[in-house]
């Protein structure tokens, strides 16, 4: 989880005290389509998974990135 | 130090990198504008990181064309681009704008090739006039891929795609070729290498248009910064000394004699013939030569003269430092002759020991090791870095001729009474003139390489001068020189900056080769007696630097007074009558 956090705090730019629970596409001004492709290229890289299209899709929260990434 | 050899980052690294670094750099001393037939975003982000890592000393900018609109942003790029930019690439793949016309030709459709063959008629027209036009640097890097949904296996498909792929190279290498503004590359220059990993990835294409992996956008984007650094930021080393024994030949020559070192087509001797001729080819475009070798002078000039496999040749070297003396020795007094600072040297031995005694004695002199394992030798200096750029003036392909002619007048000097009577029996000329077109490349090359000589060490691209020059009340001259033993070239170059009644003199700067002679006294006589007519004061600025301690006095010894209240600044009411450097015949070529 930690892996996530780091990752995600990295592409949009939130320091360490930000809270990450509730963060969504809709809620976060840095969360733009490129933030999503940094998304997946750091979430993959850093874990070592692969997303498929369709997860890619449904990543527009910090709850769906953990909990498509723990399924993986 | 900036080279084109730096740690590789993972793709995630250097997303991050960029974010980073384009949140501390809004405006870029140095842009690129980047468009193609896909998303260019993740490559973009990629190259920016490769290229601000590659020149540290200037911020950079990557800025992303709208998606798709190639043919629209060529031919007005301006529009698209309208903050300016001093680099373009086009991304672009023909599956992504004749997609079913490709599709069809390949599977067997004679007529679709009307199609293709328009659209590249239309793109390379567009290529063409934008050749003409504009002095940018434009890069398009595309190529011909098998689409997925045609049939790879069979011999139709498969002689129809290389017939055109050898359509598309054939035509683009056509209109580029004789263009020094335009180039065309082809994909697979950036792929051969990269075998361990998928290069494309058809999720991202399905997902965001761009039909690269993670990978793969690193990799294009590495190798696009790397073409961008090579042709407009790298500035290459001056002086290259070489160490002999086990360097330029195999071998110890004091041991096996001049016939008895490695060098020829056979064997490891090939390996230093390749080397020797990437030294030749480094001399050709203007880096100087020299050797220090611990050996005694006549064995190695034995090797040089009396071995027929030697590529270089005694005199293609303007220093011979052959004799026992630490190399750190040998170099500093190279140095000082040549009054070129040790950051512009390159020392390449085989001996770590002899590296280290250089290092730890000359700052900010550059080294490279000769590795152990002869196939390696060929391309270490290519590869380093130090002599990435493209650029060769005709003033560095004269350089050694200049230092030729440089050691003539240093004899004649020895012999004379006096400095004035040396200077006199020069006979020494300038020619003043506006900056223009002609002389643009040659004035960005001097405001960015000129260290020594520099009063305000303001470095500019060549799109920066350009726009700045185009500023009203902004003037820029440069001056080139000759005596009775050489052309020097264009060695001095100034920017006056109109400001109601007074005149700033924003740069100002003799390239070190034609210190010495009180040309800048004559230069700058000669400008400001060319303003005559404007009432005005003149305002000067010397900003010390590690560096530009021989500006310094310039300024009072050419008449200005030290301001007293503001640091660094420097008054002149009226130029003097007679100043130094009026032995110097001027020609001032007027603005036409």
């Amino acid at each position: 989880m930690e892996k996530v956090d780091e990752v995600v705090r990295s592409v949009l730019n939130l320091d360490e005290e930000f809270p990450l629970i509730g963060l969504d596409a809709s809620n976060c001004e840095n969360w733009d389509s490129l933030a999503t492709m940094q998304l997946v290229v750091g979430l993959e890289e850093s874990l070592s998974i692969r997303l498929t299209t369709d997860e890619i899709s449904q990543l527009l929260s910090y709850e769906d990135i953990l909990r498509i990434v723990s399924g993986k | 130090m900036s080279k084109s050899t730096i740690e590789e980052l993972t793709p995630f690294e250097s997303l991050k990198f960029w974010n980073n670094y384009r949140e501390a750099n809004k405006d870029g001393d140095f842009s690129v504008g980047i468009f193609g037939s896909f998303t260019t975003d993740a490559i973009s982000a990629h190259l920016g990181a490769s290229l601000a890592r590659f020149s540290p000393e200037k911020s950079v900018s990557v800025t992303n064309g709208a998606f798709r609109q190639h043919l629209r942003i060529i031919s007005n790029f301006r529009e698209e681009f309208v903050s300016g930019v001093d680099f373009l690439v086009l991304l672009w793949r023909l599956e992504d704008v004749v997609e079913s016309s490709l599709l069809s030709f390949l599977r067997g459709d004679d007529d679709a090739l009307r199609l293709i063959d328009e659209y590249i008629e239309i793109f390379t027209d567009n290529l063409e006039n934008w050749s003409e036009k504009d002095p940018k640097i434009l890069v398009s890097v595309n190529e011909v891929w098998l689409p997925n949904s045609v049939n790879n296996s069979s011999l139709m498909v498969l002689s129809r795609f290389s017939f055109l792929q050898n359509r598309i190279y054939e035509r683009f290498t056509q209109t580029t070729l004789e263009k020094s503004n335009v180039a065309f590359i082809s994909w697979s220059q950036f792929t051969f290498s990269e075998h361990s990993f998928s290069f494309l990835d058809k999720r991202n294409q399905a997902l965001y248009s761009d039909p690269f992996s993670s990978k793969g956008s690193l990799t294009v984007g590495n190798n696009v910064a790397k073409l961008i650094y090579a042709s407009s930021l790298a500035i290459n080393k001056k002086v290259l000394v070489l160490d002999c024994d086990n360097t330029i030949w195999g071998g110890i020559v004091g041991e096996v004699g001049f016939q008895g070192v490695e060098i020829g087509s056979d064997g490891d001797g090939y390996y230093f013939c390749l080397f020797q001729q990437e030294i030749r080819q480094l001399k050709n475009n203007g880096t100087l030569l020299a050797l220090s070798s611990k050996n005694n002078l006549e064995d190695v000039r034995e090797v040089f003269l009396r071995n027929d496999k030697m590529i270089l040749k005694w005199e293609d070297f303007i220093f011979h430092e052959v004799n026992w003396k630490p190399k750190s020795q040998s170099i500093e007094k190279i140095s000082s002759e040549l009054n070129i600072l040790p950051d512009d040297f390159i020392f390449v031995d085989d001996s770590d020991f002899e590296i280290e005694e250089v290092r730890s004695a000359i700052a900010g002199i550059s080294t490279i090791k000769v590795p152990n394992e002869r196939f390696e030798i060929p391309g270490i200096l290519a590869q380093s870095g130090y002599f990435s750029s493209e650029e060769t003036s005709r003033e560095d392909r004269d350089r050694t001729k200049y230092i030729e002619a440089e050691k003539v007048r240093k004899s004649v000097k020895a012999q004379l009474f006096s400095p004035d009577d040396f200077l006199n029996s020069l006979e020494l000329q300038i020619e003043v003139s506006q900056i223009d077109y002609a002389t643009l490349s040659r004035a960005t090359q001097l405001i960015n390489k000129t260290n020594q000589f520099n009063l305000t060490t303001k470095r500019r691209t060549e799109t920066e001068l350009q726009k700045f020059l185009a500023e009203p009340g902004v003037y820029g001259f440069v001056t080139s020189a000759k005596d009775k033993f050489g052309d020097y070239g264009y060695i001095g170059l100034c920017i006056l900056v109109q400001e109601s009644h007074r005149l700033v003199i924003e740069t100002f700067l003799m390239s070190c080769r034609a210190l010495s002679r009180e040309i800048e006294f004559a230069f700058l006589d000669s400008v400001l007696k060319s303003m005559i007519g404007y009432p005005v004061q003149v305002e000067a600025y010397f900003i010390p630097t590690m560096k530009n301690g021989p500006a310094e006095p310039f300024l009072q010894e050419y008449g200005f007074v030290k301001d007293p209240e503001v640091p660094h600044k420097f008054i002149l009411n009226e130029p003097p009558a007679e100043c130094k450097g009026m032995h110097i015949k001027r020609i001032v070529k007027s603005d036409e």
